[in-house]
């Protein structure tokens, strides 16, 4: 159809009445609605109340014995008292600290260490408790603190003293020096303790000889141990082996020359500490003797000593399980 | 500030049937700022930012500043188990609910009842301000007593008991059981959660761990379910 009257594209909708026509109906209420997720709702009797303070009173839990924080409290007190505290005490003198060993000497220095950890812990609260200005405190941790670095001094001059000397002193010379001392030595006891030392000393063998490594200054250090026990039984004859025919024994096997053979040494290391044990070691010597097979070369020394020893500790973790077990059962 | 990866599920509030189904324990969390001793209580086991600036409507103040989004300040403080999933989500709501009487309707009074230093100020110390916490104690008391009266539950009107367990960080922080808790709410259990270690790295762990025995004594006890 022809238009006959002409607008510009703008002004067309606007002539749209839009005001007076006749509202849209409601959509109807739908036949399944959704339910509210939500359905809970907060309590309306609420009320606000006081603040719970925080107490230890709850007696069903007590700080364990074990707690690693005792460690700062001396006696399991907040703070001691001036009584308590050991203030006409001195610190340990160098020359005190030199005569002791250093397991002495270590364990001393994590006595002092604790003490200063409580010590500190207690200055401190005095400190904010009080202003006054003598604290016993940390005149008792002062004394530890000396002590500590003394400690560290007689260790440093130990230390000094083997970096000077382990090139001067020829390490021959020494354990002839060390086996003419220990042979001057009249009492059991002292003798086999001295005789720990060295060989711990001169070449660094264990108590324990599954603990140790097998080298050459091992096998040596045995051979040099037995014989010494050997010779001292010999010398101490008198005294030790009371019997003549133990005196036979033990000088047969030394007849010609100090042992040699690492086997044979090795008996003698191992045997107890006291002359049944020398002289069974004796016999055992003897029978080695009888064969000349078991001779050990000395280029197969290590090898045996080794092998030997790794039979030994997996022998021991054998036998572990059995004698726990039997522990048990006699429990 | 970058806050790591959260879990989205934090950002809103979630029924107790969306709880279930999803294979969260019936556990309300509450998280302590170790900055500023304020209480963000989650029914999930983290914290999120969004959790954040949704409890924490209060304007800054002198003495009040909105605890920070860092998740390293945040350390639980106790984990409440309802062993059902609407008193949960019910108490959860009670705690949210009482945090807005304290900031808002009952400011005055409830600042009446907070110890105060010499100078009349909230006690503090720095920035921290330990009646937070013990207003979230006082907090989660306050609502289970009240969900022991109300109808709505199992046994209400004053006859029945909430059975609840809470795992609290230490025994310090939950008062005098004597005289607060056990008088009033004898079904509650008080348990300390076995902490040994580096806190900070196994708490995540930890309370996984016990919401996996949450779940499997509430699946053991009610199997149909």
């Amino acid at each position: 159809m022809l238009k006959l009257s002409r607008n510009f594209h703008t002004r067309s909708p606007l002539l749209v009445r839009t005001r007076f026509t006749k509202p849209k109906p409601k959509p109807e209420p739908s036949k399944n609605p959704r339910k509210p997720t939500q359905t809970s709702h907060h309590l309306n009797t609420l009320k606000v109340t006081a603040p719970i303070p925080p107490t230890t009173a709850n007696s069903q839990f007590i700080t364990p014995e074990t707690h690693p924080l005792w460690q700062f409290f001396h006696d399991k007190k907040f703070l001691r008292s001036q009584d308590e505290l050991d203030t006409k005490s001195r610190p340990w003198s160098i020359p005190e600290l030199r005569r002791k060993s250093f397991n002495d000497l270590h364990s001393l220095w994590l006595t002092a260490l604790r003490e200063r950890n409580v010590l500190a812990r207690e200055s401190h609260l005095l400190h904010t408790e009080s202003q006054d200005p003598t604290d016993p405190f940390s005149q008792v941790a002062e004394k530890c603190r000396v002590t500590m670095w003394r400690i560290r001094h007689v260790l440093s001059e130990r230390h000094w003293s083997y970096v000077r000397t382990k090139d001067i002193v020829d390490p021959v010379q020494l354990q002839e020096e060390v086996a003419h001392e220990l042979l001057q030595c009249q009492e059991e006891d002292a003798f086999y303790e001295m005789l720990e030392r060295c060989q711990w000393a001169l070449f660094g063998i264990s108590e324990v000889v599954q603990d140790n490594l097998i080298d050459a200054k091992f096998v040596k250090g045995v051979k040099f141990v037995a014989n010494l026990k050997l010779q001292w039984l010999l010398k101490q004859r008198d005294i030790m082996l009371q019997d003549e025919e133990n005196v036979k024994k033990v000088e047969k096997i030394l007849q010609g020359g100090p042992i040699e053979d690492i086997a044979e040494a090795f008996v003698v290391f191992t045997a107890s500490n006291d002359v049944n044990s020398c002289v069974e070691a004796c016999d055992a010597i003897e029978e080695l003797r009888m064969d000349s097979n078991n001779k050990i070369h000395r280029y197969d020394e290590i090898e045996t000593m080794s092998k030997y020893i790794k039979q030994l500790k997996k022998a021991e973790s054998l036998a572990e399980p059995i004698l726990q077990e039997e522990g048990v059962k006699s429990i | 500030m970058s806050v790591g990866r959260v879990n989205p599920a934090t950002f809103k509030f979630h029924t107790a049937k969306w709880l279930e189904k999803t294979g969260y324990a019936p556990h309300v969390y509450m998280f302590r700022n170790l900055e500023r001793g304020q209480v963000l209580y989650s029914q999930f086991p983290q914290i999120s930012p969004v959790q954040i600036d949704k409890l924490f409507k209060k304007v800054n103040s002198w003495d009040y500043k909105k605890p920070s989004k860092r998740r390293d300040l945040w350390k639980c403080m106790c984990v409440v188990n309802m062993m059902d999933y609407e008193k949960s989500v019910n108490l959860f709501q009670n705690l949210n609910r009482l945090r807005h009487l304290r900031d808002f309707t009952f400011l005055k009074q409830c600042n009446d009842m907070r110890r105060k230093n010499e100078d009349g100020h909230v006690w503090y110390s720095g920035m921290f301000r330990p009646t937070f916490s013990q207003e979230a104690v006082a907090d989660l008391r306050e609502s289970l007593i009240k969900m022991q009266e109300s109808p709505r539950w199992e046994g209400g009107q004053g006859g029945g008991k909430i059975n609840a367990t809470i795992h609290w960080e230490d025994s310090w922080r939950m008062g005098d059981t004597s005289k607060y808790w056990d008088p009033v709410l004898p079904n509650v259990k008080h348990e300390i959660l076995k902490i040994t270690g580096n806190n900070a790295r196994e708490e995540s762990t930890i309370l996984k761990e016990l919401s996996l025995q949450t779940l499997e004594k509430y699946h053991r006890d009610s199997p149909l379910i």
